[in-house]
C-alpha cells in the first residue's frame, strides 16, 4: 500500500481547560478530497490550522509523505496552500500585486508568475478586477482571489477552511467548480465545511468531528448506505442525535 | 537552526520586505509633511521663542539634535495600531505565518517594516532643521560616520521597541495607552530635553537609573554625533547599549507573541 500524502497521528489541542481536539488520526491520500464536517466548536478550524501549520498541536504529529512536518516546517509549507475562512488579502496592494507576491514568496520566476496569474484569473473569472484593491470586491470575489492566492504556487495539497460560508448559492457553485478542477489536476484537498450538500458533492471521503473526536470516516455513499439515508445531511443529523460509543 | 538554513529563506524574506516597501512608497510624501511640521514647531519654539524666556538660542540646536533622535519614535504608535487592528480584523498576518519561512521571521519583518518607516521620518531632520536654524547649527561638528551608525541602530531599535509594545497591547481599546504608558515616559525621561550630564548633576542616582531607559542612549548617541562628544554619554556606549536593547526587546516580543498568536 502506498504512503498517504498526509497522516495525522493522535492530534490533540488544548486551550487552557478546553480540549479542542482529543486525539485525531486519519490519512489523506494523493488526489483525494476529504470533507471535514462538524457542528460549531467541533474542532474543524483548529484542525485545519494545525495541518496548515498556523498553530502547533499540543501533542501528536502530522506526517507529510511519511516524514514529520515539524522536522522542516518551511519545507512542508512549500507544498501546501492554505485558504482561510475569512479572506485576508493585503488591502494595500492591488489584487494583481497580491497574486504576484504570492508567487514570489515561493520563488516562482516572473514568467511563471505572469502565466499563472493569467491562467487563474481566466479560470476564476477575475481578470477585470486584477488592477483593483481588495476593498472594492464583494465577499464572493474576495474569496475567489483568496483561493487564487492559495493555489498560485501550484501546491500539492490545499486546505480550504469553509470557503463558501456566507456566499450566494451561485458563487458557491462556482467555487465547487474550482475545487473539482483542482482535484482533476491531482491536487489533494482538505475541505472544511458546514454545508453537507457541498461535502456530499465534492468529497471522496468525509470525516465527522464531534467535540474534538472523530465520529466517522467514510465515503458519502457508504455513510448514506450504512445509515439508510438519502443524503449526507440526514446522516449527519442522525449521527449527532446518537449517543457516542 | 544553522546559518545556511536561515540563508535559504532569504528569497521569501526579501520579497516580504519588498512588499512593505511597495506599501510604504505612497506614504512617503505624507510622512515628509508630518516631519516638516514637527521640525518647524520644535525649532520655532526652542530656537526663536525660548530665548525671550531666558533660554540660550543654542538650545534650539540641542533640541534639533534631540528631534533627530526622536522622529522615528512617532512611527511606533501607528505600527502598533495597524498590527492590533489586523489581529482583531482581517488577520492578514495569518497568511504570512504560513509562508515557507520560520514564523518568527514574519515578526522580524515587522521590526524592519517599522524601522523603514522610522528611517523615512529621521532621514530629513537635519537637512530640514538646517534650513530653519541655519547659522546656529555648525555642520562641521557633525560626525557623519557616527550619525549614520546611530541612525541605523535607532531605526532598528524603534522597530524592536514597536514589536515589544505590540506584545503588551491586548486590543484596540487599549491602544490609546501605548503612548501614555510606554512611549511618552521613556521618551520624555530619555534625555530628550536635557542631557544625561545635567541629570547627573541634579541627582547621580536618577542619572544611573536613567541608564535603564533605552531612549537615553538614542538621544545621547545622536547628540554625540551631531554636537560632538563633549557633554554627551560616550557614543560607542550608546551604540552598544542600543544593540543590546534591540536584541533583548525583540527576542522578548517574539516569545510573547509566539505564545499569544500560538504559531508554530
Amino acid at each position: 500500500m502506498s504512503t498517504p500524502l498526509l497522516e495525522l497521528r493522535s492530534i490533540k489541542k488544548v486551550f487552557g481547560a478546553k480540549k479542542a481536539l482529543q486525539g485525531i488520526s486519519f490519512n489523506i491520500n494523493e488526489g483525494e478530497i476529504i470533507g471535514l464536517l462538524g457542528v460549531n466548536g467541533a474542532g474543524k478550524t483548529t484542525l485545519s490550522s494545525i495541518i496548515g501549520t498556523l498553530n502547533p498541536p499540543t501533542s501528536g504529529d502530522v506526517l507529510f509523505r511519511g516524514t514529520s512536518i515539524y522536522r522542516d516546517v518551511p519545507g512542508y509549507r512549500r507544498f501546501i496552500g492554505f485558504c482561510p475562512q475569512k479572506p485576508n488579502l493585503n488591502e494595500h496592494l492591488t489584487l494583481r500585486q497580491n497574486l504576484e507576491f504570492a508567487g514570489r514568496y515561493y520563488g516562482m520566476s516572473e514568467t511563471d508568475i505572469q502565466a499563472r496569474i493569467k491562467e487563474l484569473s481566466a479560470s476564476l473569472e477575475l481578470t477585470e478586477y486584477l488592477e483593483q484593491q481588495p476593498s472594492v470586491l464583494s465577499g464572493g470575489y474576495k474569496q475567489r482571489f483568496s483561493i487564487a492566492r492559495s493555489i498560485m504556487h501550484k501546491p500539492q495539497f490545499v486546505i480550504f477552511d469553509e470557503p463558501t460560508v456566507a456566499l450566494d448559492p451561485h458563487i458557491r457553485h462556482q467555487i465547487w467548480k474550482i475545487i473539482k478542477g483542482l482535484k482533476a489536476e491531482g491536487i489533494s484537498i482538505l475541505l472544511t465545511t458546514h454545508y453537507l450538500d457541498e461535502a456530499e458533492i465534492l468529497s471522496d471521503r468525509v470525516v465527522v468531528l464531534d467535540k474534538g473526536l472523530v465520529r466517522v470516516i467514510d465515503t458519502p455513499q457508504n455513510l448514506m448506505a450504512d445509515f439508510k439515508q438519502k443524503n449526507l445531511e440526514d446522516v449527519f443529523l442522525q449521527l449527532m442525535q446518537e449517543p457516542k460509543e | 537552526m544553522q546559518l545556511s538554513q536561515l540563508w535559504s529563506y532569504k528569497h521569501t524574506f526579501k520579497e516580504l520586505i519588498k512588499t512593505d516597501l511597495l506599501v510604504l512608497r505612497p506614504q512617503i510624501l505624507g510622512k515628509i509633511i508630518d516631519l516638516f511640521i514637527w521640525i518647524i514647531t520644535i525649532v520655532l519654539v526652542n530656537a526663536y521663542i525660548m530665548p525671550f524666556f531666558g533660554v540660550s538660542a543654542e538650545y534650539g540646536v540641542f533640541m534639533l539634535a534631540s528631534s533627530a533622535a526622536s522622529a522615528g519614535l512617532f512611527e511606533i504608535w501607528p505600527s502598533v495600531t495597524v498590527f492590533i487592528s489586523d489581529l482583531e480584523g482581517e488577520k492578514s498576518i495569518n497568511y504570512y505565518l504560513t509562508l515557507p519561512i520560520p514564523s518568527w521571521m514574519v515578526l522580524v519583518r515587522s521590526i524592519l517594516n517599522c524601522a523603514m518607516n522610522a528611517a523615512i521620518m529621521g532621514l530629513l531632520v537635519i537637512p530640514i532643521g538646517k534650513l530653519f536654524v541655519w547659522s546656529l547649527l555648525d555642520m562641521s561638528t557633525i560626525s557623519w560616520f557616527k550619525y549614520f551608525i546611530i541612525f541605523v541602530l535607532s531605526c532598528v531599535f524603534y522597530g524592536s521597541f514597536s514589536l515589544w509594545t505590540m506584545s503588551f497591547v491586548k486590543n484596540m481599546l487599549s491602544v490609546g495607552s501605548v503612548w501614555m504608558r510606554f512611549i511618552y515616559p521613556l521618551w520624555f525621561l530619555g534625555c530628550f530635553q536635557f542631557s544625561w550630564q545635567s541629570l547627573y548633576q541634579m541627582s547621580p542616582v536618577l542619572a544611573y537609573l536613567n541608564l535603564l531607559n533605552p531612549m537615553t542612549y538614542v538621544s545621547e548617541g545622536f547628540r554625540a554625533s551631531i554636537l560632538g562628544q563633549q557633554n554627551s554619554l560616550n557614543f560607542w556606549l550608546c551604540a552598544s547599549m542600543l544593540i543590546v536593547f534591540t536584541v533583548a526587546m525583540g527576542a522578548q516580543a517574539i516569545l510573547r507573541l509566539k505564545k499569544r498568536l500560538d504559531f508554530v
